[in-house]
């Protein structure tokens, strides 16, 4: 048995260990459910599997693809007294092809999933204190040749959250703050490969890496919310190009500042809630555009990464019955670039004007349930994506596409 | 005398229809079958499967295996997969599941769970086929914990080990069609370990639906089953990763 084998086998003879241990430990605490009244444990759990299955028609590009989506939560909520109380959620996802796995030149991207959070909530009179900690693990396969975990954009992100909640009157203000870290174990630099590729430097790792901060408030008062959030990215080693086309000292920052707006009406056959959604975001990252390999040529564009988006979501649903839904779900999301300017189908920067990127979704939906744990959900999707970037050799930005789909939740 | 026969019966129709596909693999620049999408679509299919053909193995096994908690009211269950398992792949099964706690308030049901399985195609070969030597076993042990949640709901969890060894050998390589790699030997061997949950629903006495979801811990691999469980049980396994992603499953089983 080689070395990876045996790393792999340890690996996994230690996971299964540690998960029996976890049941002959945990099982007969996660069992024990005891009334809240007389100050014992009381657990209740919570299951989830969701498998979604859809075909995707484009007018451009691979014109039919089939995609999967494969969710389950795992969570168990943990009633420690009247006032405190700890919920614990495992999730894993898997999106990609469905029907026939794509690989080779009809490859598909594909994402996997691990989402571990730990939640304690406390009470304290009218004001609820949330503390959360967070880990997710992505694995992603961009490449025919990649195998899992060695994905150029597999990350790890590890978070802490702190949320207050206030009941003023009539009012409800959430306030919130997080601080994430971010590890992109695989990711290369390929601008720097390109310019040091006479050397003998190692490829340069870790330039995803980040450090995510910010912090929001949210005011919800019947019917209508409202909430404001700030989103700070510091990128630990990616560094800033500057107009010398060549990497500066300063470390990349990227800003995001996202308002939201929005309100629900509810009746007993009828439910519409509207919401609207702008983000601005700010980055000091700059563009250096190669039109060719041996480009000697290179065009500088600054502030390239910089856009205004505005998002409108206005889902009319019809309640047939407690267990027929059918819903009318038409969205607007536009996003105009501040200083990026089109490019033309020869691959030429238009500098007279700013690039702009439309897309409207028309969505159809029908949810049925068909037991106390099954529900069914077919739904049709047509979608529009308008733009003035005209270069579309590798990604097309003007196209429409019909989606139908169907799904299954399974969930307790 | 009478099995005697009706095996060797089996087994020359068997090398027939294998020498019938290599002759329309030569004929197959004239055949417009590969030509067409569907055609292309197989080739393409085969060519997946003849590339990664252990993973292809480990899914049929998956297929064979039962992660699913024993009835209350029972003590074991007997079940064997009729497809794919047995047609058309002609792999033989039976898995055993036996109750070794009973749930009780504080404490889930423990059931244990072992699988056998074997390709019996390739022992029927070996007999009728001069020069082809093969050898073939699939087997799995884990155990299932259950614990009932609401009425007539029950969650449940569990994790097994699971190895599946193929080895065959033909007497010359075989060309299924051309732009296919002509297959000589298939040899490998996957162990692996999975863990697994999922939820069961009583829609009847007797029946219930039953959805799980099960992840390998070796190759990062993520499969869904979703099955009517009776007296036989219809469903479905999915494999997002494999050259095959719906495998209808038929089995028939047997409570005590």
């Amino acid at each position: 048995m080689c070395s990876v084998e045996k790393r792999d086998t340890k690996i996994a003879i230690v996971s299964v260990f540690v998960f029996y241990c976890f049941v002959i430990m945990i099982a007969p605490l996660l069992l024990c459910a005891q009334d809240v009244e007389k100050g014992l444990l009381f657990l209740r759990p919570f299951y989830s599997l969701n498998l979604s299955e859809g075909l995707n028609l484009f007018s451009v590009g691979q014109n039919m693809l089939f995609s999967t989506n494969l969710t389950q939560d795992l969570g168990v909520m943990l009633r420690l007294n009247d006032d405190n109380s700890l919920l614990a959620l495992y999730e894993i996802k898997y999106t990609g092809p469905g029907i026939r796995r794509q690989e080779g030149r009809t490859f598909v991207d594909r994402y996997m999933n691990h989402i571990f959070f730990v939640e304690h909530q406390r009470n304290i009179s009218s004001i609820v204190l949330r503390s959360k900690i967070s880990y997710i693990n992505e694995l992603s396969r961009s490449g025919a040749n990649e195998a899992w975990g060695y994905g150029l954009y597999d990350f790890n992100s590890f978070g802490l959250n702190e949320r207050v909640e206030l009941n003023i009157s009539k009012f409800k203000i959430s306030i919130n703050g997080n601080l994430s870290y971010f590890t992109f174990p695989n990711y290369i630099d390929l601008l720097s490969e390109l310019q040091q590729a006479t050397t003998t430097q190692e490829t340069l790792s870790g330039q995803q890496d980040n450090i995510n901060f910010g912090g929001g408030i949210g005011i919800l008062c019947g019917p209508w919310a409202a909430s404001l959030s700030l989103n700070v990215r510091n990128y630990i080693n990616q560094k800033v190009i500057d107009s010398s086309l060549l990497y500066s000292d300063a470390k990349q920052q990227d800003v995001l500042l996202t308002l939201l707006a929005s309100y629900v009406l509810k009746t007993n056959i009828l439910k519409f809630s509207p919401e609207i959604k702008l983000n601005v975001k700010n980055s000091n990252q700059n563009y250096v555009h190669y039109k060719y390999f041996g480009d000697v040529s290179p065009q500088f564009i600054e502030k390239y990464y910089d856009y205004i988006g505005a998002d409108f979501l206005f889902p009319l649903t019809f309640i047939i019955s407690n267990e027929k839904k059918i819903s009318f779900i038409p969205e607007i999301d536009l996003k105009f670039y501040t200083a990026r300017p089109p490019r033309d189908v020869n691959n030429n920067f238009l500098r007279d004007s700013k690039q702009y990127q439309h897309m409207y979704n028309l969505t159809l939906l029908y949810e049925t349930k068909m037991n106390s744990i099954t529900s069914c959900r077919l739904f049709y999707t047509y979608s529009l994506q308008t733009s003035n970037n005209k270069f579309e050799k590798y990604i097309p930005y003007n196209f429409f596409a019909h989606s139908l789909g169907m799904s299954f939740a399974f969930t307790y | 005398m009478a099995g005697k026969i009706k095996k060797d019966v089996i087994g020359v129709c068997m090398s027939m229809s294998l020498l019938l596909f290599q002759a329309s693999a030569s004929a197959q620049k004239e055949s417009s079958f590969f030509n067409t999408p569907i055609g292309m679509e197989t080739l393409s299919l085969l060519s997946d499967i003849i590339t990664s053909p252990m993973m292809f193995f480990r899914d049929l096994h998956i297929d064979t295996e039962d992660m699913t908690p024993t009835p209350a009211n029972r003590y074991v269950t007997i079940k064997t997969n009729f497809s794919p398992a047995l047609l058309p792949f002609i792999i033989g099964n039976v898995n055993v599941k036996a109750k070794i706690l009973p749930e009780k308030y504080l404490t889930p049901q423990v059931d244990l769970s072992g699988n056998l399985s074997s390709i019996l195609l390739l022992n029927i070969l070996s007999t009728v086929i001069k020069d082809f030597s093969s050898s073939s076993l699939f087997y799995s042990i884990g155990s299932i914990f259950a614990k009932t949640v609401a009425y007539k709901t029950r969650l449940f969890f569990g994790g097994e080990y699971s190895s599946t060894d193929v080895y065959f050998k033909l007497p010359q390589p075989l060309t299924i069609a051309e732009g296919l790699p002509a297959i000589d030997t298939i040899a490998g061997r996957v162990y692996d370990f999975t863990l697994f949950s999922g939820i069961e629903f009583k829609r009847k006495e007797g029946k219930y639906l039953v959805a799980q979801l099960g992840y390998s811990l070796r190759y990062r691999k993520m499969f869904s089953k979703i099955m009517l469980s009776g007296v036989t049980e219809l469903g479905i396994c999915i494999y997002p990763e494999s050259p095959i992603v719906f495998h209808p499953v038929f089995n028939m089983q047997v409570k005590f």
